[in-house]
């Protein structure tokens, strides 16, 4: 049985965002019978991260959660994983990280340590959400349209894609939310320029 | 003269990134790296104040108009 581990801590807007939306990726890990060991809020945490990525082999991981250049947060803004110190634990697996910068240098230390590839972003990660939809973020059409591409890249990991073709899907879904919201509505094309940010900041480092 | 010529080009970034900022909903709100919630108002702040937030709103900015100005927006992959 394939296996997918996903961090998803909870404590400020953002990250309350990054929990509700990856919900979604939870649910079609299970409708594709995928093993799935959820971090979430208090969980997501080193001890625990590290306990399960020592005894279990896992497929995937997906972390949600603030990063920089070399490391992931977990819950309450925690390092749950950095360059050079735990990242020879994501050794045969393949990650998404949507974590700020961890594209940048936790992202190819992994890879030379083994992982299979990593796929996040070399700059920070930037959405927009409503002040009336923050209680309901799975409602929020502006967040709408940079957490589909976002979790396009798990949705194409999960269907077996490689991970080039995932970043590849996620790319496209970017693109056509960038086409749209300057071809659209011009209150929505403010959005563009944060898109776009996204859209050239995110990178797929393979072995 | 060419420190001066400088501030002055700065200057002028900051009040184009400040005039597209004041277009903006009121009831947006940004997450851009770590920090919590950002509302128009706050934005703009930061980018007066030229601090590291500020810096990165005005790096978006420029960059979405360089973005434009290339024509890139033509090389965006289209969905099959």
């Amino acid at each position: 049985m394939n296996s997918l581990l996903l961090t998803r801590p909870y404590y400020d807007p953002a990250t309350y965002y990054l929990y509700n939306w990856a919900k979604l990726v939870i649910q079609l890990a299970k409708h594709k019978r995928y093993r799935v060991i959820d971090l979430d809020n208090k969980r997501a945490n080193i001890k625990e991260l590290t306990d399960i990525l020592k005894k279990r082999n896992i497929d995937l991981i997906m972390f949600n959660g603030h990063g920089s250049e070399d490391s992931i947060f977990g819950q309450d803004h925690r390092v749950i994983m950095k360059a050079g110190d735990n990242d020879h634990l994501l050794n045969k697996t393949t990650v998404y990280a949507i974590a700020c910068s961890a594209g940048k240098t936790l992202g190819p230390s992994c890879v030379l340590k083994g992982a299979f590839a990593f796929i996040g972003y070399k700059n920070v990660f930037v959405f927009w959400r409503k002040q009336d939809k923050e209680n309901h973020p799975l409602q929020d059409e502006w967040a709408k349209l940079f957490f589909e591409p976002s979790n396009q890249v798990m949705i194409s990991l999960l269907k077996g894609h490689k991970p080039s073709e995932a970043h590849r899907r996620s790319q496209e879904l970017l693109a056509k939310n960038i086409q749209s919201v300057l071809t659209g509505s011009s209150t929505d094309s403010f959005l563009a320029p944060s898109l776009i940010w996204n859209y050239q900041n995110q990178v797929c480092i393979e072995q | 003269m060419a420190d001066k010529k400088e501030e002055e080009t700065q200057a002028k970034i900051i009040e184009l990134v400040l005039a597209r900022l004041d277009t903006l909903p009121s009831n947006a709100r940004i997450s851009i790296g770590s920090d919590v919630s950002l509302t128009k108002q706050e934005l703009m702040k930061h980018v007066k104040n030229d601090d590291e937030i500020g810096k990165k709103i005005v790096e978006i900015q420029l960059n979405y108009l360089r973005f434009l100005k290339e024509g890139k927006i033509y090389e965006l992959p289209t969905t099959n």
